[in-house]
């Protein structure tokens, strides 16, 4: 599998490593990207999500990360320093829950993992029990 | 406000009588549209909920009816996966519902059936002779397999209007084919139009929000309440209604339709730009509002729409950006409308937007009487005073998670106002509630039904 015309899909001309230019970042992009498969550093130019022309060979510093990358037989490079972490929102966002006692106005929100005895005064209690 | 209006009304300035009537501290206490009706909902996702979260904000006594324990899909295909409020249900304490689920869920009772068991079926069925309206997106003619679709259910209830919807109907070339609402834009045309022209990357661009699940939604509920009137005032029957979600986003081509059947031209995207109107469009400003915000989102530069396509508004913002020449250049609507005209106005109004927020030029905006208005993010529209006093957006206390903001319905009305009671409710939470009620079940028997995991 061949991606040398892509312009999101950079394919290390050295290493034949499919680098994944993530469109949040490379959408409109001109600078240095360090291969993850081998650290060449390829200088590189998108416009709107086009290249403007085949990687050429550069020298360090790189400027940004693939997102993501694989080997041509697709084997995933996901290793930090090799690619970028993912674009995130916020700063404090991590993709995992974030338990919440107050509304970010300051009033109680039920927004944690309970357990089964915080549920006392629900519906089905009040039914089974009458209290 | 009754019939009559009182002399008090009568004499208030015409703001007065709108706060008056449309007060919406008094919403709760005031009576419902469509009290008395009643709907079952099995639907997932927001096509479908969002049809029967507007019949409950309405009045009509709904019933959700989901799978035990988990719920339905959407209360774990939030964005980014996380959950929200707590508890999921009374078995899953620890787990949560997601964001996914607000604003299609509210004021409904939650009951959980698990249709795989015979049980399941036969409380489905005696629900469905007590109810006026059966709402349903299932892959077409699942609930038939299972002996309670349109066929079974006015069979059993002849005044039942059922309403199936989904991705492409019941019948046709398309009706094995499942659907999502990027889907519904992709193959109705929206996408096609909306988006960037080819000379500025061409890529289309999708509506982010779930628009036709909510247009379906909405459009399926004014269906119901269409077949109410006919049922309860003409024919005493009930109605077998489909939506389907391609259909209804191609009913969004406005004239793109009739003009293809006319000239054979196919609309094409114009990105920000108005292919009818110039200026009347976005306009990128080069400053952040919020240049310090730790937020990514927040520190981007600022858009706002300008409209100024009229010859003598077009000939005052000219004047406004130091550019008159551009006045004289294009002084008619027939000079500026054209493409090559547009790509040579916008980035002057750029150039000139280069230095400012979207609030600075907003306000030059309206100090030269031009419409305008800053493109909002959530966080900004939350702010709003105007939506927050018109009630259309609040901070609900709700009965089961506490203090949550939420949108309520964006209609107002006098007499039988639209409200939020609560924002919905836990898998199952009114399982004592509807069994006893409307299928006359003891506590013990469903407590068995619960121990065999039909409920």
């Amino acid at each position: 599998m061949i991606f040398k015309d892509s312009s999101l899909l950079l394919q290390c001309p050295k290493c034949t490593t499919i680098n994944y230019l993530d469109p949040f970042t490379f959408w409109n992009f001109k600078g240095k990207i360090k291969c993850a498969g081998c650290d060449a550093i390829w200088e590189y130019a998108l416009v709107n999500g086009h290249r403007q022309g085949p990687p050429t060979e550069g020298k360090p510093p790189h400027d940004k990360l693939p997102g993501f990358a694989q080997s041509t037989d697709w084997k995933p490079i996901t290793t930090p320093g090799k690619v970028a972490p993912a674009p995130q929102a916020r700063e404090d966002f991590q993709g995992k829950p974030i338990p919440i006692a107050k509304s970010i106005r300051g009033k109680a929100v039920s927004g944690k993992p309970l357990s089964a005895e915080e549920l006392v005064g629900s519906i089905p209690k009040m039914f089974y029990t009458g209290i | 406000m009754t019939a009559a209006v009182s002399k008090n009304l009568k004499d208030m300035t015409f703001e007065d009588f709108c706060r008056t009537v449309f007060d919406t501290k008094k919403r709760y206490e005031k009576p419902e549209t469509l009290k008395g009706v009643r709907a079952i909902s099995t639907t997932q996702y927001i096509l479908g909920p969002s049809c029967a979260n507007y019949l409950a904000e309405l009045g009509a006594e709904t019933i959700k009816i989901e799978l035990p324990k988990r719920g339905e899909p959407m209360r774990h295909t939030t964005p980014f996966n996380e959950p929200f409020l707590y508890p999921l249900s009374r078995w899953m304490p620890d787990k949560g519902t997601g964001l996914g689920f607000f604003g299609a869920n509210a004021n409904e009772y939650f009951l959980s059936l698990d249709f795989h068991k015979p049980e399941a079926i036969q409380i489905m069925k005696r629900l469905a002779a007590k109810s006026d309206v059966f709402a349903e997106n299932y892959r077409a003619g699942t609930f038939d397999r299972w002996g309670i679709g349109a066929r079974q259910h006015l069979q059993v209830n002849p005044r039942t209007i059922y309403q199936w919807m989904g991705g492409f109907g019941g019948w046709g070339p398309g009706r094995n084919r499942a659907s999502y609402d990027i889907l519904g834009q992709a193959q109705g045309g929206c996408f096609s139009i909306t988006g960037w022209h080819k000379e500025m990357g061409g890529m289309p661009s999708k509506q982010t929000i779930w628009i036709m699940d909510y247009w379906g939604g909405a459009i399926s509920a004014f269906n119901i309440i269409a077949c109410l009137y006919w049922r309860d005032n003409v024919s005493g029957k009930g109605n077998f209604l489909e939506y389907s979600q391609v259909h209804g986003a191609q009913r969004h081509l406005t004239d793109l339709i009739a003009l293809y059947g006319k000239t054979g031209i196919v609309a094409q995207r114009f990105g920000n730009y108005e292919p009818l109107l110039c200026v009347h469009g976005i306009v990128k400003c080069g400053k952040s509002s919020y240049p310090n915000s730790k937020n990514p989102q927040e520190q981007e530069v600022g858009f706002c729409l300008v409209s100024a396509y009229k010859d003598e508004d077009f000939a005052t913002l000219c004047k406004m950006i130091n550019r008159p020449d551009l006045a004289k250049k294009y002084p008619t609507h027939a000079d500026r409308v054209g493409a090559d005209a547009q790509v040579a106005i916008y980035p002057e109004l750029e150039k000139w937007a280069a230095d400012k927020t979207k609030e600075q030029v907003w306000e030059e905006c309206k100090k030269n009487g031009i419409v305008s208005q800053p493109v909002w993010n959530s966080k900004e529209v939350s702010a709003q005073e105007h939506y927050h006093l018109r009630g259309t957006l609040a901070w609900i206390d709700d009965p089961t998670f506490g203090d949550v903001q939420t949108q309520v319905h964006p209609a107002l009305m006098s007499e039988t106002p639209p409200r939020c009671r609560w924002v919905f409710k836990p898998v199952g939470a009114d399982n004592e509630y509807i069994l006893a009620k409307l299928c006359g079940y003891s506590g013990s028997h469903i407590a068995e039904l619960e121990q065999k995991e039909i409920i």
